[in-house]
């Protein structure tokens, strides 16, 4: 409530979604604008699921289960995989023990790179698609399997960036962090936060707009007019 | 074959890289206490695969099976094949 008086009452920042919307009937907010809603709305985010997730392992705790916790200091991932697993660990561990462990363990045994890509793919594009399409059932028995697949482009989009992003930051060699807080945390949680926030935007509004108004409303962030 | 010594060192720099340096007992829980990832526990398969010859698509996989050193060496002696 607070937050939402504030950030979105007094100081008069959109939603994303509020954002998209304008976007896509050619009355965009200001840049600044832009920028200022995708960066709260990744805060705001980062904030419902933690408070989701404490809630539930709050519960579980007190119920005397020693339950993992779900969300874990996301900020302060210096890599992509990093603030995947910190974010929202039960629905990534679900997502691995469902589709990673299964694919990694049975193809491209030969092949170590390979493997690990294909088995990130298996969780990351296939099994989070998979998930978020059959999730909302309703859509589909309301405009049918064709209609629902092709308002999911958005989101398939966004499940084959994130599973190339996670190959790559997987593949990558993990050595000795830099011992500098700028370039040992600082720099990196700022990319890792920007590709986030940046990829946040295909996932706006869900379903409503096809690919063509979020990339529009992605380039628009760069000033550029598509 | 490698041994438990060798588990024990292997599990133990997969600890240390994640900034992990307090003691570790043969018995203490690896995965399901958080001290280790899921990206870790892919390395211990890929130790266990290439150092023991295991084949987890044909025994299955549990992450209890390599949850401690002890799990792990167990599952070395029932499954494992001399590399």
């Amino acid at each position: 409530m607070l937050w939402n008086s504030v950030f979105h009452g007094y100081l008069m920042i959109p939603t994303l979604d509020q954002a998209l919307a304008m976007s896509v009937h050619r009355t965009p907010v200001a840049w600044n604008l832009r920028w200022e809603c995708l960066i709260l709305a990744f805060f705001e985010l980062i904030l419902s699921i933690s408070v989701m997730g404490h809630r539930i392992i709050a519960c579980c705790r007190m119920a005397g289960f020693n339950a993992l916790r779900n969300t874990y200091r996301p900020l302060s991932s210096t890599t992509i995989s990093e603030f995947f697993n910190r974010f929202y660990y039960y629905f990534k561990e679900l997502l691995v023990d469902l589709f990673f462990y299964p694919t990694f363990l049975r193809y491209w045994k030969g092949h170590r790179r390979m493997r690990m890509a294909f088995a990130t793919f298996a969780a990351a594009f296939f099994g989070n698609a998979f998930f978020h399409f059959t999730r909302d059932w309703q859509i589909i028995r309301d405009d049918g399997l064709w209609k629902a697949l092709a308002n999911y482009q958005a989101l398939l989009f966004y499940c084959v960036i994130l599973a190339t992003a996670l190959s790559i930051s997987q593949l990558r060699k993990r050595g000795p962090r830099h011992p500098g807080l700028l370039r040992g945390h600082l720099l990196p949680a700022l990319g890792v936060g920007l590709f986030y926030c940046l990829l946040s935007v295909f996932e706006a509004s869900e379903r409503m707009y096809p690919l063509t108004e979020h990339l529009r409303f992605f380039a628009s962030l760069f000033l550029i007019q598509i | 074959m490698k041994g438990k010594p060798e588990i024990h060192e292997f599990v133990k720099s997969l600890l240390i890289n994640n900034g992990d340096d307090g003691p570790l007992a043969d018995d203490d829980s690896l995965l399901l206490s958080g001290r280790l990832q899921s990206i870790d526990a892919v390395e211990i398969v890929l130790f266990l695969e290439e150092n023991f010859g295991i084949d987890f698509a044909v025994i299955g996989f549990d992450k209890d099976q390599i949850d401690s050193i002890d799990a792990i060496y167990a599952m070395t002696q029932t499954s494992g094949k001399p590399s």
